[in-house]
């Protein structure tokens, strides 16, 4: 074994490696875990002028283009009801059901998808089953859905 | 250089158009050493990346948090070549990406769930069933002789609205229902496991026995966490001093209302028919039981919303890093505050608001304990969520026949193959074909795509122009960038310098040349702490090219002597130094040829504002 040889092969080892893409948990985002620079929670949190914050429209956006998504895919609505969790939960949203941003959300999806409005009268009704948290599921499923007044 | 004429056009354009901002991100050592690219939509920003262990994924960030990682931590310029595009391309492509973001992220998913699917079917047939109970763990084990604390009044009183909402025979109904579903899982398990959806289809999330399991065994947890009125357990919780926001006045108010939020989404959650509900009522239920301790101590107390298997890095290592924890402390404390402040403002909270409290209490005690006692700092590295989990024996359900546990075990095993192979296919990383940068260009041709039209034709059509993602050599970053402001109608190309050009202009613009020639070495740098990320040299070679290669000779001297020096200390600090010196070395290279690649890191930078923009013509680069 040549030390100088192998220290060699070493450093093009890294140049190759280091070259290539982004890691997904670079240095820099776990240290910004830690300790965000920028007051980046706060301004999550915050309203903009039309009112919502930018997490709650990041949410809606998310339910939206799931809902989107599951319609092009031709997914039933169970499916999308089984992964509207996950998409929650990485806003860090557990009761769903209880925010209205899922059922926009869910409304502006199928919109987005050229849903028929069979379809959304369809949808609204399955997942306004089942208890007081979706009481309103179906009427805001539709708001979502109806195009904007402008 | 400002270029008034595309300035004054651009911001003509901002008022009547959208803008689509494709990132090129300058080099720096750590990963992306070649650069990277990104494409910025409004307040999001796509890019793709490497994940373990060889897969090229979709990552979306927040486009301040983008900027903040790479062009502050990182220390790189970021050049944004802007094209204006129609508010309808500007939403085809934000959801195009979007959309394809969280296919990616359930597909991925479904891989992880069919691996603990294995490990469950294993642990049953072996004959110790368990599963992971999401947000038990707050209330410690259930049913232990011992463990019963004092009633508090929060539960007490939400057991009976429920009671009163939906009867006791609901409850004893829904304890049935759970037991049932784990009585049957035996037999469930002999059912064959469904094929893989057809390639090319978003494969559905899978309803397994383990979760299955865990979602009735979740919900028997919750009944029982009620029936007690349980308290919360020692340790689940962080408290902040009432010195740094004391829960008073309108913030108390805002926390009682938003308890009885909470209470009223849980009584009504208990009609719900969805499946995870046993984890949303222990979330409920501990979150009250934590804003009930807020109210009747006056200081915040919220859930410990880190996992137990939190990523940890110890203080030696932000040390090494250049983090400095009083810093830390005091930036985290100020967003603490800020954050009281603006929901003392908010008359409804969402449960993210309650969650950014979560979040930054979590931090925050995370840093003054590792000031207090040199414990290890936790990282979250996704949204705050009361989930801490606990295992729990499923004893229930029976044993597993060693026929059937085999055939389960083997099923789980080929569905994670084909699943996996698919993915690999679909989304291998490959330095050359199959990178950041070419994803990045096949990614738009496909948001862009109209059924008949040639991918070039279509993407003129919508934006003006065309990058094919595998022509020549656009697979390297500021080749494809170059593409880009070469082929699309690229109205300004602004440039971001670097935290530390930044901090460096600012200074120079104060105290003359002398904060240039102090900012220029490492030695005397005040804005700059050497760290362990960084590999070791004496001179910052990103401002000036003329001086780089000389600068560069003495960065590669540095760096030899930084070898070795780290040789004889290389059994004592596990060739720490020695690394340093060889990275130092090899990152010295390039400046002996006019490159620059190395610019320096940063652990934290507190809030900063008024960070310079420079605008050039279109295509300067």
């Amino acid at each position: 074994m040549n030390p100088c040889r192998n220290a060699i092969f070493a450093l093009i080892a890294l140049a190759l490696t280091s070259a290539g893409c982004s890691f997904s948990y670079s240095s820099a985002s776990i240290s910004d875990s830690i300790a965000s620079s920028s007051k980046s929670v706060s301004d999550s949190i915050s309203s903009s002028s039309g009112g919502s914050s930018a997490s709650e429209k990041a949410y809606r956006e998310d339910v939206r283009d799931y809902t989107a998504r599951a319609v092009k895919d031709k997914r039933s609505v169970e499916a999308l009801e089984a992964g509207l969790p996950g998409v929650a939960e990485t806003h860090g949203v557990t009761d769903w059901e209880a925010d209205q941003s899922t059922w926009l959300g869910v409304g502006e999806g199928l919109r987005k998808a050229k849903a028929t409005q069979e379809m959304v009268d369809a949808w609204g009704q399955k997942l306004s089953q089942g208890g007081a948290s979706r009481a309103s599921a179906a009427r805001l499923i539709q708001q979502g859905y109806a195009p904007d007044p402008s | 250089m400002l270029c008034v004429a595309a300035a004054v056009g651009a911001q003509r354009a901002a008022a009547e158009e959208s803008f689509v901002d494709f990132l090129y991100i300058d080099a720096n050592e750590d990963s992306a050493s070649g650069g990277h690219v990104a494409l910025r939509l409004g307040d999001r920003t796509f890019h793709f990346g490497h994940h373990a262990p060889g897969f090229l994924r979709l990552d979306r960030d927040d486009s301040a948090t983008f900027e903040r990682v790479y062009g502050t931590l990182e220390n790189r310029n970021i050049r944004i070549l802007r094209v204006p595009v129609s508010p309808e391309v500007h939403a085809r492509l934000r959801g195009s990406f979007n959309e394809r973001f969280l296919v990616e992220s359930e597909e991925f998913a479904a891989l992880e769930n069919l691996a603990r699917d294995r490990a469950f079917a294993t642990a049953w047939a072996a004959g110790r069933p368990d599963v992971g109970v999401r947000g038990a763990d707050y209330f410690g084990a259930a049913r232990t002789p011992g463990a019963r604390g004092e009633p508090e009044d929060v539960l007490l009183r939400l057991r009976r609205l429920v009671l009163a909402r939906v009867g006791s025979e609901a409850l004893v109904g829904m304890e049935e229902r759970a037991r049932r579903t784990l009585e049957r899982l035996a037999v469930e398990a002999r059912e064959p496991i469904a094929v893989l959806a057809a390639e090319g289809r978003h494969p559905p999330l899978g309803y397994g026995l383990r979760q299955r399991a865990s979602d009735a065994r979740s919900m028997l947890e919750a009944l029982d966490v009620l029936e007690r009125a349980a308290p919360l357990r020692e340790g689940t919780w962080v408290e902040i001093p009432a010195e740094v926001l004391p829960v008073e006045g309108r913030l108390r108010e805002r926390l009682a209302a938003h308890a009885q939020r909470i209470e009223r989404g849980l009584i009504a959650a208990f009609s719900s028919p969805r499946r995870d509900l046993g984890f949303v009522v222990l979330a409920g239920m501990a979150r009250l039981r934590a804003i009930e301790r807020s109210l009747q101590g006056g200081r915040l107390v919220v859930l410990d919303v880190f996992p137990q298997q939190a990523m940890r890095i110890s203080v030696a290592e932000i040390g090494r890093q250049g983090g400095r924890l009083p810093l830390i402390a005091e930036a985290l404390a100020g967003e603490l505050v800020e954050v009281g402040g603006i929901l003392e403002e908010r008359s409804l909270w969402r449960e993210s608001d309650y969650g950014a409290l979560e979040l930054l209490a979590g931090r925050y005690r995370e840093i003054h304990r590792a000031i207090a006692d040199g414990s290890d700092v936790r990282v979250l590295l996704r949204a705050p969520l009361p989930d801490r989990e606990a295992r729990r024996p499923i004893g229930e359900i029976g044993v597993l026949p060693v026929d059937v546990a085999s055939r389960r075990i083997e099923a789980l095993q080929a569905r994670e193959r084909a699943l996996s192979t698919r993915l690999l296919a679909q989304h291998r990383y490959h330095l050359l074909d199959h990178n950041c940068v070419s994803e990045l260009f096949a990614q738009i041709e496909r948001a862009v795509a109209e059924p008949g039209v040639a991918p070039r034709e279509a993407s003129r059509a919508l934006l003006g122009g065309h990058v094919a993602p595998h022509e020549g050599l656009s697979f390297i970053p500021f080749v494809g960038a170059a593409s880009f402001a070469r082929e699309l109608p690229v109205v300004a190309s602004i440039e971001k310098p670097s935290y530390r050009r930044r901090r460096v202009a600012k200074m120079v613009s104060e105290e003359g040349m002398v904060a240039r020639l102090r900012e220029s070495n490492v030695l005397t740098s005040t804005i700059y702490i050497p760290n362990s990320l960084d590999s070791s040299f004496l001179f910052f070679t990103d401002e000036r090219v003329a001086t780089r290669p000389l600068f560069g000779v003495a960065n590669l001297l540095w760096g030899v002597a930084a070898t070795a020096g780290g040789l004889p200390l290389a059994p004592f600090d596990g060739g720490q130094r020695l690394a340093s010196g060889l990275r130092g070395v090899l990152w010295s290279l390039p400046e002996l040829a006019f490159f620059n690649v190395r610019k320096g890191s940063f652990f934290f930078v507190p809030d900063e504002s008024g960070a310079g923009m420079r605008q050039d013509a279109p295509g300067a680069s």
